[in-house]
């Protein structure tokens, strides 16, 4: 049996006259039952592959398996499966959420009355007052709640939360991680809000200029990069680093990230003969950080 | 079904409300129309207010209808939509069909509402009508829904709004083919093919529409934009044509005109159906006031004239004729003299042979002969050769654009004809087509009394609009010979004065020595007018009960018999030609009659007691009607009123108004009625 609910290859799409490419050579993995991240700064392509795994877009080239189903070509069969939150996604504002429901329950047999109702107290939603006079929050819980009660086995959120306030933002969290865990199934979460996710997603996948260049469990991804802080005097000590993420200055210190392990650091700084540096683990926003900006060499990349 | 029920569900929550208006807007108007009728208020434009409502009104709704579209971009509910697990043709497909729906609802209802008003003009055939408008509408409709989906946006909408005059362009010309036919017995020729086309188009639409929405061709769309507006500049092109000749033709026309290369101008208004059987005191009085303007060469005083100076037979030479005809100077009209050689030399020489050569001469050569409008040929044969000898040119340039081919056809002989100095009478007649409905005669027929009473109406509203357009013939005409450039203004100003419904003065146009009259557009709604008067009182029922009408029918069942005896070219205008060369024919001979008969008088100073006498010094044969082979009825004298005389007991008219004129004669033959007036009073009717 197929363990991986995603799985996209070399997936590469262009747009425009000029064939202007957005993704390069995606690869991503999800296995089901996880709660992916996919995570990326504005632009890098993030709502473009949500759109190819969704059916709305075509791929330039690439393959892509959604719960083992070609999303293009197997759009309606795989529509029953997934849910789909988009970013800044309009409902029917002249409908009431009972009409909401009324009308997205027409499409799906499986519809779950039982979490319906659960959902619409858990996300205190009014049932008969017209979406249009709901807040920006209710908004986005009342479009999650659509896709909840649909049963997918697959569900997709790219960047629900953009737009909301801080307390709305974790109003929806709490939501979607007590959704999440009561209903136990592939969740695919994009956003660039790295917070809101750590602690919920399972894996993480990070998607720099059209590439996923790290993707892992998330205690793994944590566990295998480490900051170095240091004097900038001993720097200048140091051989070319291949496990060398990045490298900055902060107060004083240099903070260097390396793809590495506490004692392979130690082994290195013992080589340059530095006595004095910190080692530190990151959290999951520096990783993304550190992955995603610029190094401090000119001519490299974050992907060297 | 659960999916289909809440995807209509939902369009209806979202159009309901412009459904509710639309539907309002109706009963609005149609309850004003009620009104108009009852107070018997605007009566000759509730036709158009009727036609109108039933398109427009509805096509405003197919407007509204782009919202179903890109009503979900600009709200940008799209995504959600499509986040539904159904296929995208099952979602065009459930918004096209409601909307469909609804639009078909709507325009049946309309149809049905408004129908009453213009039933006055369809009458008869109004199934063909209704079901015509609404494959039209249907298009249209479609069309929308394409342009929706290449918009993507609001804009779509007045995109559609700007591409529906092109596409009712389009349309309106095959409506138009619908119309020519409407009153004819071979409608279904051009109703087919009509048909066809706009289900083509529908298809095609559609077809386009659905492979926009399910391959998700989005926004950018850029070849559909040139491809848009190349089918626009398709759609517009023969217009653009047509615009190109019509105007060339103008100024062709114009520059002949100014250059004296014409000797007469036709001056044409729309068939006008002259008093036929029956008439009124005033009418005949305004006839007397119109022939003090004309100068037939058969007033009495010139005849009496010629026939001292030129005793018959004054010559048999038919190669004279013709010298006589190609040597003509240019710039005159025949004389009196020379016309009547030409009447007498015809007469002589009365022979089918004789008015044959004319006739082919006359079509292979000097004339523009063009099926859709025979008549108008005929007629100005009739004008040209028996009243003035002159040789003419029909030339139509008709209003729709599935004529331009016609039009360019036209124009090539016109311009070869002005050239060839081959031209003295060029009728000019530019305006919308014209239906010549013969149920007009019938529906005025003596045997109905509400008919004559409504024709009395009408004739005396001719009567005084045909003065005023006489006035205003004189104005122009003065205008003209002072200053013969300016003859566009004097179009205009002549037009501003909107005589209508006035019948052709060719007479007094020739009595005053009019070289040049240029008059584009005449339109009269005369006939028009009494139609309606009719039917809005239910008279049609009562007028097939009259003796006319099953005489009319029987011909028209004989003639149908006789279409597959048409040659293969004229199949396509079907038994409509058949029955035109019939009365072509029939008015040949009738008209050889005629004169024949104009000169047995001018012999003996009155008309013979039977046709027969005619044999022995003018015809060699009498003529009998080419269609069955049976004689002309002919009467010595006419008599005014006669049909009345039974009305007349009733009160209605009046038995003063019973007269039996026993001067000139009464000459009737399958279409062919004439009555002719030895003071030249002359009243026709029929076709």
């Amino acid at each position: 049996m197929n363990e991986n609910a995603v799985v996209i290859r070399d997936l590469k799409k262009s747009y425009g006259r000029r064939k202007a490419e957005v993704l390069k050579g995606l690869d991503m993995t999800v296995k089901k039952g996880s709660v992916y991240a996919l995570l990326g700064l504005n632009g890098v392509g993030k709502t473009t592959s949500i759109r190819i795994m969704t059916g709305q877009l075509a791929p330039s080239s690439g393959t892509v398996l959604i719960l083992g189903l070609d999303p293009f070509k197997n759009a309606v069969e795989l529509k029953r499966k997934l849910a789909y939150v988009a970013e800044d996604q309009r409902l029917y504002d002249w409908m009431t959420l009972k009409d909401l429901i009324k009308f997205v329950r027409a499409f799906y047999p499986q519809w779950d009355e039982f979490a319906c109702e659960r959902l619409i107290k858990i996300f205190s939603l009014p049932d008969n007052c017209k979406i249009r006079d709901f807040s920006r929050g209710m908004y986005t819980k009342a479009a999650l709640l659509t896709a909840l009660c649909r049963k997918p086995e697959i569900l997709i959120l790219d960047d629900p939360t953009m737009g909301l306030d801080t307390a709305a933002r974790r109003d929806f969290m709490s939501g979607l991680l007590e959704a999440i865990h009561e209903f136990e199934r592939t969740v695919i979460f994009s956003t660039h809000i790295i917070p809101e996710i750590d602690g919920i997603a399972d894996y993480a996948g990070i998607l720099v200029d059209g590439r996923i260049v790290v993707e892992n469990e998330i205690d793994k991804l944590k566990a295998s990069l480490r900051e170095v802080r240091m004097s900038p005097a001993d720097v200048s000590r140091l051989p070319e680093i291949k496990s060398q993420l990045n490298r900055r200055e902060r107060g004083g210190e240099m903070i260097i990230t390396l793809r590495a392990g506490d004692a392979e650091i130690n082994n290195l700084m013992n080589a340059a003969d530095i006595k004095h540096f910190v080692i530190s683990a990151m959290s999951l926003e520096d990783i993304f950080l550190a992955l995603s900006k610029p190094l401090y060499a000119a001519g490299q990349t974050q992907n060297n | 079904m659960d999916a289909l029920k809440a995807l209509i569900w939902n369009e209806w929550r979202q159009q309901r409300l412009m459904v509710l208006i639309m539907l309002a807007a109706t009963l609005i108007i149609w309850g004003m129309m009620l009104v108009i009728s009852g107070l018997k208020l605007f009566e000759r434009m509730r036709d158009n207010v009727g036609v109108t409502c039933m398109i427009c009104l509805f096509l405003l709704y197919c407007f509204s209808c782009t919202d179903s579209f890109t009503g979900e971009f600009t709200k940008r509910t799209d995504k959600f939509l499509l986040s539904m697990p159904v296929s995208m043709s099952f979602i065009y497909l459930s918004k096209y069909t409601f909307n469909f729906l609804i639009f078909l609802a709507m325009t049946i209802s309309g149809a049905i509402l408004f129908y009453p008003w213009i039933g006055a003009v369809f009458d008869g055939v109004s199934w063909i009508f209704l079901s015509g408008i609404l494959l039209f509408m249907l298009v249209l409709h479609s069309v929308i829904f394409f342009l929706a989906l290449i918009g993507r946006n609001n804009n779509s909408g007045i995109l559609a709004i700007l591409v529906f005059p092109v596409s009712f362009l389009c349309g309106y010309p095959g409506y138009l083919m619908l119309m020519i036919f409407f009153f004819k017995d071979d409608f279904k020729w051009a109703v087919s093919g009509i048909f066809l086309t706009l289900f083509v188009l529908y298809v095609l639409f559609f077809s386009f529409g659905i492979y926009l929405w399910t391959k998700r061709i989005s926004r950018g769309l850029k070849i559909f934009k040139p491809l848009l507006a190349f089918t626009c500049f398709l759609l517009f092109f023969p217009w653009l044509l047509y615009l190109v000749v019509y105007t060339y033709s103008c100024i062709k026309l114009n520059s002949a005109i100014r250059a004296g290369e014409l000797n007469g101008v036709f001056v044409s208004a729309e068939k006008f159906i002259y008093p036929p059987k029956h008439g009124l005191k005033n009418t005949y009085e305004d006839l007397s006031a119109f022939r003090k303007l004309s100068g037939n060469f058969l007033e009495n005083k010139v005849i009496r004239s010629l026939k001292e100076k030129f005793p018959l037979p004054l010559s048999e030479n038919f190669p004279w004729f013709q010298t006589m005809l190609r040597n003509r100077g240019n710039n005159k009209l025949l004389t009196l003299k020379e016309k009547y050689f030409v009447a007498e030399f015809i007469l002589k020489n009365s022979e089918m042979n004789a008015m044959n050569s004319i006739l082919d001469s006359a079509l292979k050569k000097n004339y523009c002969y063009f099926p859709v409008n025979s008549e108008m040929v005929l007629w100005t044969i009739r004008d040209a050769v028996i009243f003035e000898g002159n040789r003419a040119c029909a030339f139509s340039l008709q209003g729709n654009y599935e004529e331009f081919f016609l039009c360019l056809n036209k124009m090539s002989v016109l311009r070869n004809m002005i050239e060839n100095d081959s031209l003295d009478i060029v009728e000019v007649f530019m305006g919308h087509l014209t239906f010549h409905k013969y149920e007009t005669a019938v529906l005025a027929g003596p045997d109905n009394e509400e008919a004559v009473k409504y024709y009395e109406n009408f004739i005396r509203e001719i009567a005084s609009t045909r003065l005023k357009f006489i006035n205003s013939i004189h104005v122009l005409l003065t205008e003209i010979m002072k200053n013969p450039g300016s003859l566009i203004k004097d179009e205009l100003n002549f037009l501003s004065r909107k005589a209508i419904n006035a019948e052709l003065p060719i007479n007094a146009l020739i009595a005053l020595n009019a070289r040049i009259i240029y008059i584009p557009w005449l339109y009269s709604g005369g006939a028009d007018l009494i139609r309606c008067e009719i039917i809005e009182k239910n008279i049609f029922e009562k007028i097939k009960n009259t003796t006319i009408f099953p005489e009319i029918k029987n011909e028209y069942e004989r003639i149908v018999k006789c279409y597959g005896q048409l040659p293969y070219k004229c199949r396509w205008w079907g038994p409509y030609s058949l029955e035109r060369h019939f009365k072509d024919r029939t008015a040949l001979e009738g008209y050889k009659l005629c004169f024949a008969l104009k000169i047995y008088y001018t012999k003996h100073g009155k008309f013979p007691e039977k046709l027969e006498e005619l044999c022995s010094e003018i015809l060699s044969k009498i003529p009998l009607i080419p269609s069955n082979g049976e004689p002309f009825k002919y009467q010595k004298g006419y008599d005014i009123y006669k049909e009345t005389e039974k009305l007349s007991s009733s009160n209605i008219l009046g038995t003063r108004e019973t007269e039996h004129i026993n001067e000139g004669f009464t000459l009737k033959g399958g279409s062919f009625n004439i009555v002719y007036c030895p003071s030249d009073m002359k009243k026709e009717s029929g076709r």
